[in-house]
């Protein structure tokens, strides 16, 4: 009789100790993932910047001088396309990912091949307005490197979490799947040299 | 002597100057000589960093900014100043709510750049920032006048930053110290916790305490050598509850209050209260569930099927209580509670006088026995009355109280449980100055005999006084006073976000 119900205690407060450890873990893990959201919130921010500078860019390109079809045509078109392409941050898979980073890096070469192109068009360096574009893509540029980097941080440390040992049974019971980073790929790493002397 | 004090002095100052510095290895200013400027080469003038510091104070208390310079002779090869730039703001963590701005200048290679926090994106474009790059840094810093930049800089980046509205800084700035407060209140909270949990096992420990279990009995009475009656017991319950008591209810409450900071998660949130109730609701539900098993197995070993259920109606007036807690568990648990009883209702008391077992006995015996005051505390639902035969013809009567039990009195006449009240009313108002008396009519629904009660109202109270104090008190203090936050300045732990701007001279 006494004994029996000590066992039941014993059970009873070890089923709630369980239940407790997972419910802390599936919390944590939430939280992380949660984290990975908000730098990935950030990363399409800052690319999203860049996006909406482009159409200014183009149009005082465009105004200041007789400029080249070709190039201007291939950064609005890389520019739609880059656009269109979004990830939801619950479905940071692979493929998903390389699409993404794809589309990004054909717009960040197009760019900077009009930057090149625009060393050709000494009017258009003179001009106030083209400056303070050029300053600005230059700061977003910056911007997208420091959130890429953030957000593999972020990437890493859920990654890690979710394949550490007593975790990966939660994170394997509750579908919480591995994420993809950012890649550094050749030449791509490098945000486009839009450096100009002033 | 001297000449070795000199190489000495000498060796250090070049090993200073070719020093390569990396994110982490240049000092923190703030906290290592409360400067907001990092000149670890010593390459700006002492009235130069203290003019810088003057204004760089007064950014940070005025304008809610923290403005950090760091002056260095050359980096290490494998960052890019940028790259430095943002490592370094991290690192330091410049600015409270990212509120900050770092100026990185290295000498070797002409590079000067601003970062900007998170939160001054809007304020300092990176285009401002590198008009009063190209305006106030870069003529200065050609000819070598690199305080003097610095200095004209600040300026400029004053002018901009204590004209924009203070409101929303002050707002960042109580939001912060309000964190702050709850923070250490917590932490006290926690403590105080600690405490009473280390009190309430020391209890605990020291004083084991015996339990008396509740009691089911009946009374039986030979009425003749052929009936008996038997009816619950008529001596109050003394039973205590079946579950945990209650020092040992909320010790456990308060300690596994502690769970969750155990298992370092958020478990429900960093708020010690939620973390508490939490825990309190834990304790309600394992104590639930003991309280539970105890009563049943303890009723189980009754030796009459009608004391088993008296222990069990008992045991279970709790149970409304733990259906809201658990109802997943409870509420299946009482319709099999309700089956119990009503199947304990009609299994035979053990026969008083030859001690067999009996059944239930035959319409006309109840007939026969059910008459008369019974039958009208049957009727009212007073009592339920059941009858029992054993094979030798001896006849028992149970009673068991019914729904209305408590709402009717026992007559002293006729001695049947049929006395309701008739209402009340007031007989006399009281006042301010004499109390008043109330008085409640009774009727025997048997015997038709009454009664009366009366109950003295207490005097008036003057309206009380009380009301509409404190608002002498009036206002809370305005303001915050200074402050502070803790001992010595340090940076508040902002991120930059990679904005800002920079070149080269």
């Amino acid at each position: 009789m006494k004994k029996t119900s000590t066992t039941l205690l014993i059970v009873i407060g070890l089923i709630v100790l369980c239940a407790i450890w997972g419910i802390g873990i599936y919390n944590k893990l939430v939280k992380e993932e949660e984290q990975v959201s908000s730098a990935w919130a950030q990363v399409e921010n800052a690319y999203q910047r860049r996006a909406d500078l482009i159409p200014n860019l183009v149009k005082t390109v465009k105004g200041a001088a007789d400029f080249e079809k070709g190039t201007l045509e291939a950064v609005i078109a890389a520019r739609s396309a880059a656009t269109s392409t979004t990830i939801d941050p619950t479905n940071l898979t692979e493929e998903n990912m390389a699409a993404f980073q794809a589309a990004q890096d054909n717009l960040s070469s197009a760019l900077s091949r009009l930057m090149v192109v625009v060393e050709r068009y000494p009017e258009l360096k003179a001009n106030q307005n083209f400056l303070e574009l050029q300053s600005q893509l230059e700061g977003t540029e910056n911007r997208i490197s420091v959130e890429r980097k953030n957000f593999n941080e972020k990437v890493q440390a859920y990654n890690t979490y979710i394949r550490r040992f007593p975790t990966n049974i939660v994170a394997g019971m509750c579908g919480f799947d591995k994420k993809a980073y950012f890649k550094a790929e050749e030449g791509a790493e490098k945000a486009p040299e839009v450096e100009f002397e002033f | 002597m001297k000449r070795w004090a000199l190489f000495v002095s000498l060796l250090c100052s070049t090993m200073l100057l070719w020093a390569q510095w990396t994110p982490t290895t240049v000092p923190n200013p703030l906290t290592t000589e409360q400067s907001f400027i990092a000149d670890p080469d010593h390459l700006l003038s002492d009235e130069d960093k203290a003019a810088f510091n003057e204004m760089a104070y007064r950014l940070d208390d005025s304008a809610g900014v923290q403005f950090a310079v760091a002056v260095l002779n050359s980096i290490d090869d494998h960052y890019e100043p940028f790259d430095f730039g943002v490592e370094l703001y991290n690192h330091w963590g410049i600015g409270r709510n990212d509120r900050g701005l770092l100026l990185l200048v290295v000498m070797e290679t002409h590079d000067w750049r601003f970062h900007t926090g998170y939160r001054m994106e809007e304020i300092l474009t990176d285009a401002q920032l590198r008009r009063i790059g190209e305006n106030n840094l870069v003529p200065y810093f050609r000819e070598g006048e690199y305080g003097q930049g610095i200095l004209e800089a600040t300026r400029t980046l004053s002018k901009i930053l204590l004209s924009e509205d203070p409101k929303a800084a002050v707002a960042l700035m109580q939001e912060q110290q309000k964190q702050e407060r709850w923070s250490n209140f917590r932490k006290m909270v926690y403590i105080g916790w600690a405490l009473v949990a280390f009190i309430g096992v020391l209890v605990l420990l020291h004083k084991p305490k015996k339990r008396n279990h509740y009691r089911g009995a009946y009374d039986i009475l030979l009425v003749n050598d052929h009936f008996a009656k038997i009816t619950p017991n008529s001596l109050p319950n003394s039973y205590t509850r079946p579950g945990l008591n209650i020092e040992k209810f909320f010790t456990f409450s308060i300690v596994s209050a502690f769970i969750p900071i155990a298992v370092n998660t958020e478990l429900i949130s960093e708020n010690p209260f939620s973390n508490f109730i939490f825990a309190l609701f834990v304790c309600l539900v394992i104590d639930a569930i003991i309280a539970q098993w105890r009563i049943c197995t303890t009723a189980a070993e009754s030796s009459t099927p009608q004391e088993h259920m008296q222990k069990l109606q008992n045991g279970n007036q709790l149970l409304p209580l733990r259906i809201v807690i658990m109802p997943l568990i409870f509420v299946p648990y009482y319709f099999l509670y309700k089956k119990k009883v009503a199947q304990l209702k009609t299994a035979g008391y053990p026969c008083p006088f030859c001690h067999l077992p009996t059944s239930l006995a035959s319409k006309a015996i109840v007939q026969q026995h059910l008459t008369g005051s019974a039958l009208i505390e049957q009727q009212l639902n007073v009592y339920e009355y059941q009858y029992f035969e054993c094979s030798s013809g001896h006849c028992t009567e149970v009673s068991y109280k019914g729904p209305n039990y408590a709402k009717y009195n026992t007559c002293s006449h006729c001695g049947a449980r049929t006395v309701l009240s008739e209402g009340s009313y007031t007989v006399k108002q009281p006042s301010l100055l004499a109390s008043g008396l109330e008085r409640t009519d009774y009727t025997c629904q048997n015997c038709h005999n009454h009664y009366f009660t009366t109950k003295v109202l207490p005097k008036l109270m003057v309206a009380s006084t009380a009301a509409g104090m404190g608002r002498h008190s009036g206002g809370f203090g305005g303001g915050f006073g200074s402050g502070g936050f803790g001992g010595g300045h340090s940076f508040g732990g902002g991120f930059t976000g990679g904005g800002g701007a920079g070149g080269k001279w």
